[in-house]
């Protein structure tokens, strides 16, 4: 199946970002509503602790300041580490139209005004305070949620917040408490004074919290879904943008003719494409070897072709041209010759480009190679005797070897076929099949002219025929070459040598399936140093 | 006029051979550039055609070692290999002309034709001297505007005298240029032609010089 690059990055990329932001977006979510808890929480604590200090200041006879002074405030400990968080961060000033500043948190804070001293910033504050309270709108949207009870031991409710229930919030009297009551949850912060005498609840509706953590949350989900799709956008053009040389390269390639197999060139490339490239350089330089190769072949065999032609043209013309009954007999013998010449070349020609191209050549089976070589010597006994040839077979081994049929045929057909030829007449061929090693041996002994030692090479160029035998025996030059081929096939090893009847000796070892060694079979196709394989 | 052929390919080498002496060329014919290096060792011959792919010697080897020596018989090349760049190179290693295999024979006897013609410093191909005139193609000899009959061997001399005008060739190299290797020889043949040839066409136009061979001399003035 097919995808696209792009989008696959798109889509994981974006899935990825949306995961981790969904977990970061949680987990803030969290910390803001505990730091927002945290901050009401000391806010109600305060709110308390005036609310008693004043309290306590009214109920008792004492002017504030004084009362503030000696310190009779009562700390609320209930949970002293969260409000000595908060405590030096929150302040708050009682002012007095007639007194100025009557009561303050212990941090002092700074003056409200700089420039303005004294006396001056007593009216000033009320001045400010009395234009804030014609301001409804502030005061009325956490109304409804905020509320305080005055308990007193002996009376009872003493006084309490026009949203503030009638029954008691909690019956604790220190600390943080969360109670169900009207208008849902509750956060109470208790306060007694010191006697004990008067509870003070102070509590604050769990909506207004709520509210402002879902106003950031809301807040940040925001900034997501407009973020979202600007990010999927940035990563598409970024993603494209990276891919570019893979667009290029798919550009060049289809604009490349087939018969361009110039290497691409991998400058300014990115290093994850390089070796993709390198890999096609390699392809192309492999394809032009084997175009190359194809090349020189269609053209050495339309070469070989032309001069059995011209032969053949030539004795038509002078069996056309003469008079004489006799040299006309004569061209039309030659040509008849020319004509067999040219089948035999054709046929071997096909050969050659079957056993590449065709793959059921490629299919091998196990085969008795005794009865195949029987098989051949069968066929072609009767040239042999035509030339008083004395064909032996001497039969050693009886191995199987895996094998192409048709292949392993044209093989030994071409090497006792060539010794035939080659051999002149009342000469003699040995055929010998034996076992060694871990391979069987098929050797082709002849008492023909031979090739010398220097010349095996050359020999077993394509077309090339040896100029001691290109006259005697009419072959193509194409023999050897389609039985190296036909070896190199079968992971079998070919050479020649010196027979023992003093002319050429063929030798082809085929792998032994059944003594294989723990080691593959050698591929390597080449030829023994003269003498070394001498027979014995 | 005897003709040096090198070619290994058997029915091509026969077919050629025959075609040739068809045409009235003496011919040698070798298989190999050895044996051909030999025959022109001890041989004289009017034109050579020869095989380039040959299997001891390259025969355009063979072809620079004719032109190292001087020796300027005209070489029509035969090859299967039909580049540009084969042609370039045969005709600049010495040949003077290329045939392509396959090709036609009397297409072959033609530019042999004009390769002698060329050699010998002619540019019309029919020979004409003191109303004789002789056709190389055709074997036609016509004098004083009618055609005479000549023999083949009769024409062979005849046309090899006028090859040679104002020149004396001996009989030994008339000889030469009548038989091939193969033939048997006469010893008298040559001049029972001769004989023959002044019978038929004008008794002056073949001069005998004693001992040495014959002339047709070149026209005064």
């Amino acid at each position: 199946m097919n995808y696209s690059l792009r989008q696959l990055l798109l889509i994981s990329l974006l899935s990825a970002t949306m995961v981790i932001w969904g977990v970061t977006a949680y987990s803030s979510y969290k910390s803001t509503r505990d730091e927002v808890a945290g901050l009401f929480d000391a806010e109600l604590a305060q709110s308390g602790k005036v609310l008693l200090a004043f309290v306590d200041s009214l109920l008792k006879d004492g002017s504030l300041p004084d009362y503030w002074r000696q310190g009779r405030l009562v700390q609320g400990n209930a949970d002293a580490k969260l409000i000595e968080t908060y405590q030096r961060k929150l302040a708050y000033q009682l002012w007095s139209e007639e007194k100025g500043l009557l009561l303050h948190s212990g941090k002092q804070p700074e003056l409200l005004v700089d420039d303005v001293k004294g006396a001056e910033q007593g009216g000033m504050v009320w001045r400010v305070f009395g234009d804030s309270r014609k301001d409804k709108v502030l005061s009325l949207k956490y109304e409804r949620k905020v509320a305080f009870q005055l308990w007193s031991k002996d009376k009872g409710l003493l006084l309490r917040s026009e949203s503030a229930p009638q029954v008691p919030f909690t019956f604790a009297k220190q600390g943080f408490s969360e109670v169900r009551s009207e208008g849902g949850l509750w956060h109470v912060f208790s306060v007694s004074n010191a006697d004990g005498d008067y509870v003070i609840h102070v509590g604050q509706q769990e909506a207004i919290r709520t509210q402002l953590t879902d106003e950031i949350s809301e807040q940040l989900v925001t900034q997501f879904l407009v973020g979202m799709p600007v990010l999927a956008l940035v990563i598409w053009l970024i993603i494209g943008n990276a891919l570019t040389p893979i667009s290029l390269l798919q550009k060049a390639l289809t604009q490349r003719e087939v018969s361009n197999l110039k290497p691409l060139s991998v400058d300014n490339l990115p290093n994850e494409i390089v070796p993709v490239i390198s890999a096609l350089n390699s392809l192309f330089g492999q394809l032009e070897k084997a175009f190359e190769h194809e090349r020189r072949f269609t053209a050495d065999a339309s070469h070989e072709l032309r001069t059995p032609l011209a032969g053949l043209l030539t004795q038509v013309q002078v069996a056309l041209k003469t008079q004489d009954e006799q040299i006309q007999r004569q061209a039309l013998k030659r040509i008849e010759q020319a004509v067999n010449k040219m089948s035999y070349m054709v046929q071997q020609l096909l050969t050659f480009s079957r056993i590449d191209s065709e793959p059921e050549y490629l299919e091998k089976t196990a085969i008795k190679l005794v009865s195949e070589v029987i098989q051949v010597i069968t066929d072609l006994e009767p040239e042999a005797y035509k030339k008083s040839i004395e064909v032996e077979f001497i039969e050693e081994s009886s191995a199987e070897i895996v094998a192409n049929p048709q292949l392993l045929n044209i093989l030994i057909r071409n090497i006792i076929d060539n010794a035939i030829k080659y051999t002149p007449e009342y000469g003699n061929i040995k055929i010998y099949l034996t076992d060694k090693e871990k391979n069987v041996e098929l050797r082709v002994e002849d008492s023909g002219p031979g090739i010398a030692p220097e010349a095996y090479e050359k020999s077993l160029k394509r077309f090339h025929r040896l100029a001691e035998t290109a006259s005697a025996a009419q072959g193509t030059g194409l023999g050897f070459s389609i039985v190296q081929r036909i070896v190199a096939i079968h992971c079998a090893e070919f050479s020649l040598g010196v027979s023992e009847l003093d002319g050429l000796k063929v030798t082809v070892l085929f792998p032994d399936p059944k003594r294989k060694a723990d080691k593959a079979p050698q591929q390597k196709v080449g030829m023994s140093a003269p003498g070394h394989r001498r027979a014995s | 006029m005897r003709l040096l052929l090198v070619e290994d390919d058997e029915i091509l080498g026969e077919g050629l051979s025959a075609g040739l002496k068809m045409e009235g060329y003496a011919v040698d014919w070798f298989t190999t550039g050895k044996l051909a290096e030999e025959a022109l060792k001890t041989n004289l011959y009017e034109l050579i055609v020869l095989d380039l792919g040959l299997p001891d010697i390259d025969g355009m080897e063979l072809l620079e070692e004719l032109r190292t020596r001087k020796d300027e018989t005209p070489v029509m090349v035969l090859t299967a290999r039909d580049t540009i760049a084969d042609r370039v190179n045969g005709l600049d290693g010495g040949a003077d002309d290329f045939v392509i295999k396959p090709f036609d024979l009397t297409e072959v006897c033609a530019r042999l034709r004009a390769l002698a013609r060329r050699h010998e410093g002619r540019s019309t191909p029919n020979i004409v001297h003191k109303g004789l005139i002789l056709d190389p193609a055709s074997h036609i000899v016509s004098f004083k505007n009618e055609r005479v009959d000549l023999s083949q061997k009769e024409f062979e001399i005849l046309s090899f005298l006028m090859g040679n005008i104002g020149r004396v060739v001996s009989r030994a190299r008339l000889e030469e240029s009548l038989y091939s290797w193969d033939s048997d020889i006469e010893s008298n043949t040559v001049e029972v032609h001769i004989h023959y040839l002044r019978k038929k066409l004008d008794p002056a136009l073949i001069r005998t010089v004693r001992g040495v061979g014959y002339i047709i001399d070149a026209e005064e003035g």
